[in-house]
């Protein structure tokens, strides 16, 4: 059987992931760590990592019963074109990784909220995780895979795909765990 | 619908991949290639949505692709994307005609809305250049079909009228073409690059006819909650085609008239008079000069109107034209439904002459139609048409009988089919193609006149 990994990078909370996998119970999920920040992406002009050269050390250290593996990590991200991402993810491929800078209230100078940091998170876990299985964009508001570039946005969706897209991502499932079509 | 084409120029290949990876991310398909030439000859070969260009690249830069894009392929919108801003590039680009200028990192709200809106605005393009198309498919000049010699004269006289300015009254038979010919005057017009706007006079409830006709001001009656123009407006430096004109009441028939002799009008609710250029076409099947005796048209509107008639025959008066037309159709329908027919059987044409046509070229629109649907084989057969047709040629000659005979319809019919069945020894798919009805029918038929062979006896 095949997990899908959730790496820590860096200092997080385990009990925080361990309550996102609750959420997202409908998959097998394993938790690994790393302690050790990435600061090989770290960019010092925009005082932030690259996502890409993160997920590109993480292909190189896939676990072999790996079916997918999701970095979550407490730094600011980005990429060369965008000021910042909430996650980066390959596209059908095997590695995302996940900020969690942005989803904390305290990133808005608001009072820290656990519960809600741990429901943003989920639903970035998913919309990446979906991305690795080759979904796109959806145009459904309420869907996982809505693009959000704010945190309302993020706060607006569910943590469930629309219909559509889970039936793609089940598909997909199934394809790569079994090899059916 | 195919995904949306985006070309990245960038001659950073970080830059160039991190772009490709988040526009995939957004459905679209991305093609990266990291210099201008390359860009060039991209646009030139393949169909792009839109082209997201660098500006500063060594050899050819941005505002040069751009420039170059906008001879090559105008209608493609191109950002121009920068990670050294200055407000003379900006203007540059813009003045170039770039349809946006965004500085490198993105914000991703920001280009997130920028690439959708100029998606959009493509699509839209795109679809209205279709739909053009698709419109000029749909009405050609050709359309107005015919050999006879009275369809020539309506041609030649569409031919001398088109140029002028003239108000024009065509009348005919529903279903005989006549907005066709209306929409041939407007072709053949010097106002044809504007929409041809047409009223279904007829159609429109009498309450909304002025207020779609004449348009009307925010808060003219309950619900109007915008301005709204009318049908007149629309048609400023057009044609307007005012179809069923007999239909309208005497109230809207005054404003029309007013209308028509001043060239100006105001909205409902509206104090401003608003001049409009434009061309009247109206269309009637009824007869107005009738109406004008029972007084429910205006004899003045019917003047104005009347200037230049053309009159549309019915195709009972050029049953010559069917052949052509009935090929017309199938060719449409051919291509519509995607079924290959090659043409009629030599009984089906028949039919098709002997009919009268009440309902007149809409009617054999859909009878060919109906038989392109139904058709098994590539010919059109008898009994592919609709049962009405069929049943109409069997009346069609008892009637003719009674004329001589005296005797009941029933009596001439049952007369006539038994005498064609004892002819052709009771065989019913030969019988049923003399009597010009298939095979259903003529059982149908056998069965009420209780009708039985004799051959075996």
């Amino acid at each position: 059987m095949k997990y899908i990994y959730l790496k820590e990078i860096g200092d997080i909370k385990q009990a925080l992931l361990g309550n996102v996998i609750k959420i997202l119970d409908f998959l097998p999920f394993k938790l690994i760590e790393d302690a050790n920040y990435p600061v090989f992406a770290f960019e010092p002009k925009r005082n932030q990592y690259y996502a890409k050269k993160i997920i590109e050390k993480m292909v190189m250290e896939l676990p072999v019963d790996c079916e997918k593996l999701i970095g979550i990590t407490d730094i600011d991200l980005c990429t060369p074109v965008l000021t910042f991402v909430y996650g980066e993810a390959q596209l059908g491929g095997k590695v995302a990784v996940v900020s969690m800078r942005r989803l904390r209230q305290s990133f808005y100078s608001l009072p820290e909220d656990n519960a809600l940091l741990t429901k943003r998170l989920a639903k970035v876990i998913i919309h990446e995780l979906g991305h690795c299985y080759g979904l796109v964009h959806c145009n459904d508001t309420r869907c996982a895979m809505y693009l959000s570039n704010n945190i309302v946005s993020i706060d607006n969706k569910k943590g469930n795909f629309c219909f559509r897209c889970e039936e793609f991502f089940n598909k997909k499932i199934r394809k790569e765990n079994h090899g059916q079509k | 619908m195919g995904r949306n084409r985006i070309l990245v120029v960038d001659d950073e290949e970080i830059m160039r991949s991190s772009l490709t990876d988040w526009l995939k991310e957004d459905g679209y398909y991305v093609m990266a290639v990291e210099d201008g030439f390359k860009a060039i000859e991209k646009v030139k070969q393949e169909d792009w949505d839109l082209a997201v260009v660098d500006l500063k690249m060594p050899n050819i830069d941005g505002l040069e692709v751009l420039t170059e894009i906008g001879k090559i392929k105008p209608e493609i919108p191109v950002i121009i994307v920068t990670a050294y801003a200055t407000i003379d590039t900006a203007v540059m680009a813009i003045k170039a005609g770039a349809a946006d200028y965004i500085v490198k990192p993105f914000n991703p709200e920001e280009i997130s809305v920028v690439i959708a809106k100029l998606v959009e605005h493509q699509r839209l393009i795109k679809e209205n250049i279709r739909l053009r198309k698709e419109l000029n498919r749909r009405f050609k000049f050709q359309d107005l079909i015919g050999k006879s010699s009275k369809m020539l004269k309506v041609v030649e006289m569409i031919k001398t009228v088109a140029p002028t300015k003239s108000t024009i009254l065509i009348i005919g038979e529903s279903g005989t073409g006549k907005e066709l010919v209306a929409r041939a005057i407007h072709e053949l017009s010097s106002r044809n690059k504007n929409p041809f706007i047409s009223a279904a006079c007829g159609a429109i409830p009498e309450t909304l006819l002025e207020a779609e006709l004449f348009g009307y001001e925010k808060g003219a009656f309950t619900g109007a909650v915008a301005q709204h123009k009318g049908r007149i407006e629309l048609a400023d430096k057009s044609t307007l085609f005012l179809d069923e004109i007999g239909d309208i009441s005497l109230k809207t028939q005054v404003n029309l008239l007013r209308f028509i002799q001043e060239r100006e009008f105001r909205r409902v609710g509206g104090k401003d008079p608003i001049k409009v250029d434009i061309r009247i076409i109206a269309a009637t099947n009824k007869n107005l000069e009738e109406l004008i005796a029972s007084g429910e048209f205006r004899e003045d509107l019917y003047y104005r109107l009347n200037v230049i008639t053309i009159e549309v025959p019915p195709l009972r008066e050029r049953k010559e034209d069917i052949p052509v037309l009935a090929e017309h159709f199938l060719e449409k329908f051919s291509l519509d439904t995607g079924k290959k027919m090659y043409g009629f059987s030599d009984q089906a044409m028949r039919m098709l002459m002997e009919y009268n046509w009440p309902g007149n070229i809409r009617q054999l629109e859909n009878t060919i139609e109906h038989a392109v649907v139904v058709a098994s084989e590539l010919d059109i057969k008898v009994d592919d048409f609709p049962e009405y047709l069929v049943v109409s040629k069997i009346e069609g000659r008892a009637k003719a009988a009674i004329e001589e005979t005296n005797q009941s319809l029933d009596d001439l019919e049952k007369q006539y089919i038994e005498s064609t069945l004892k002819s052709n020894k009771w065989n019913i798919r030969k019988s049923a193609g003399i009597l010009g009805i298939n095979r259903v029918t003529l059982y149908n038929k056998i069965k009420k006149y209780k009708l039985k062979t004799t051959k075996n006896k």
